[in-house]
């Protein structure tokens, strides 16, 4: 897309230590979770129900204080606006943004009743004193993708599935984000046009993002994953390249999903 | 009664509904935003309508600068209250925020409205007219202020329609009340719209307050029926409708004023006209719980 596309950096650009978060006092859904995201690649987060994948997600954008741990963005730790919260320093959600961090949550984000072309408009809201520049921005994110521009009047909400999950992209798209933060993409979404969306995200990682995917679709992310965390119970149970799990999937999903929890490994 | 008694109330009903779309749009601006229902509302108005008085009689303001000025000062009050006495809304370790903004607004209400017997006395005072006179067509007799007061309102409102669709701030206005989790997505800070939402709604009510003076003249308690009528609004245009809200107004200021002009008993019609609006409001909400023009809910997914 329009950024040049850079060659997979040495250094991740997210790096994401320790962190414990939960949702209740005294009950901890993430104990200790280390992952990393680089430019240019894939990585993704499986593991069954309830492991605290989602949660992680939440935590990484600041949807969810953590109790511990240390979030590092660009080599720039995610520091502290405030000072008042429990926890790590770190920013609010609606200063991610800003920092390079896009996050496409499992239901979409959109303004139901808002347009198209409105909610594209509100992608760009932290240019919105430069109109020349949203106007390309916009223009830019039609000519990504035409299907939305062909509905740019119609309300955000009466698009279909994969039409929203574009629109999402396209709007994340307004700000040049670096790091994505994609949590089941294709929950709800007709068959058809998974396919796509797994393309989209794979050439966002091929124009030099980085994407941190949680996916049930374990299949279809392992076709498109770099590298691959296991989540289990709060934690990364195992970790690799893909190579390194080999490209049989479903014996990845036997072995590592379905062992019994003592096959920790580094 | 005459057909001439019927259009002047006809009349009336149309300048008292754009002045009850004024205050109750603000309501509907402050519930969509902060999920609460503002029971000062009216008392903002009270305020708005004595800070005109005052600019007017102290500072030899013209009526209409006079509005201005207090649709400016009655913004930044609001700014001030909002920031002193909402923001453990915000917070999300506060338990019962329904609770804790109806008790709240309902204090605040009290307050001002005994704060204003205190400073500006129990006794009604009347502003110098808009444009003193009264226009004739016919045997329609309608006074000047009613009709500026009518077409400032309507204006007003305009401008804010303008605000919501056609600018970004308006727009992302719009998007917080949607879904605060999906503005702070795109880097709104969805906490300086409690604040603004607040400041205009307030501000509405100030310039709704100064319209009405010259015609209805000041008084302490004149905030607690508009708080009644804003809430029954609220609920018949659908809860956080501007549009439905703006609809409602009119379409409440007309049924009221046709009541009382077709009301058997002349003598008794004025004292009832609160009650036939509440009336309406139970027949509508029988047949349609949403309101009239509730939002048809949009879904993602």
């Amino acid at each position: 897309m329009a950024t040049a596309s850079a060659a997979p950096a040495p250094s991740p650009w997210l790096v994401a230590r320790d962190l414990v978060a939960g949702y209740l006092p005294g009950i901890d859904i993430l104990r200790g979770v280390s992952v990393e995201a680089a430019r240019g690649q894939v990585r993704c987060v499986l593991g069954p129900n309830g492991t605290g994948k989602s949660t992680l997600l939440k935590a990484l954008f600041g949807f969810l204080d953590l109790r511990q741990g240390e979030i590092r963005l660009g080599g720039e730790a995610a520091s502290a606006t405030s000072p008042h919260k429990l926890g790590p320093p770190r920013l609010e959600p609606h200063e991610m943004g800003r920092q390079g961090v896009a996050y496409l949550p499992q239901r979409p984000s959109l303004f139901p009743h808002l347009s198209v072309e409105v909610n594209l408009r509100l992608g760009a809201w932290r240019y919105r004193g430069d109109r020349k520049r949203v106007e390309e921005l916009v223009a830019r994110a039609c000519e990504q993708f035409p299907v939305l521009a062909e509905r740019r009047r119609q309300a955000a909400g009466t698009l279909s599935g994969g039409q929203q999950r574009q629109l999402e992209i396209a709007r994340s798209l307004m700000q040049d984000p670096v790091l994505f933060l994609i949590d089941e993409p294709t929950a709800g979404i007709e068959p058809r046009v998974t396919g796509m969306i797994y393309d989209l995200i794979k050439s966002l990682a091929a124009d030099g993002k980085a994407i941190l995917l949680v996916d049930q679709n374990i299949k279809r992310a392992l076709e498109i994953a770099d590298y691959v965390y296991v989540m289990r119970t709060g934690t990364v149970l195992s970790q690799g390249s893909r190579a390194e799990f080999g490209g049989d999937t479903e014996a990845l999903v036997a072995r590592w999903l379905y062992a019994s929890g003592d096959t920790r490994q580094e | 009664m005459t057909w001439d008694y019927v259009f002047i109330q006809v009349a009336n009903g149309a300048v008292i509904g754009i002045i009850y779309a004024l205050i109750a749009v603000g309501v509907t601006l402050i519930f969509s935003i902060l999920k609460i229902v503002n029971f000062a509302h009216g008392d903002l108005y009270m305020l708005g309508g004595y800070c005109a008085y005052y600019v007017i009689t102290l500072l030899g303001v013209p009526p209409l600068g006079a509005m201005f000025v207090s649709m400016a000062v009655i913004f930044a009050l609001a700014i001030i209250l909002e920031r002193l006495l909402l923001t453990p809304l915000y917070d999300d370790a506060t338990e019962r925020k329904d609770e804790y903004g109806l008790i709240v607004t309902f204090g605040l209400a009290f307050f001002l409205r005994n704060v204003a017997v205190m400073v500006f006395g129990p006794f009604p005072l009347k502003p110098p007219s808009f444009i003193p006179g009264v226009q004739r067509l016919g045997g329609l007799v309608i006074t000047n202020d009613r009709l500026f007061a009518g077409g400032v309102g309507i204006v007003l409102i305009g401008a804010l329609l303008w605000f919501m669709h056609r600018t970004i701030w308006g727009q992302a206005l719009d998007a917080v009340s949607q879904s605060r989790e999906s503005a702070a997505i795109v880097g709104i800070n969805a906490r300086r719209f409690n604040s603004v939402a607040f400041g205009i709604g307030a501000a509405l009510a100030a310039a709704a307050g100064a319209l009405i003076a010259p015609i209805f003249s000041l008084a302490p308690d004149m905030g607690v029926l508009p708080n009644i009528h804003a809430f029954v609004i609220v609920i018949l245009g659908g809860m956080g409708s501007v549009g439905g809200s703006i609809l409602a107004g009119l379409l409440l200021g007309e049924a009221e004023n046709l009541f009382t002009a077709f009301f058997p008993d002349p003598t008794r019609a004025l004292a009832y006209t609160n009650a036939f609006g509440l009336l309406v409001l139970m027949v509508v909400l029988v047949f349609r719980p949403q309101g009239l023009f509730g939002r048809r809910h949009l879904r993602m997914e």
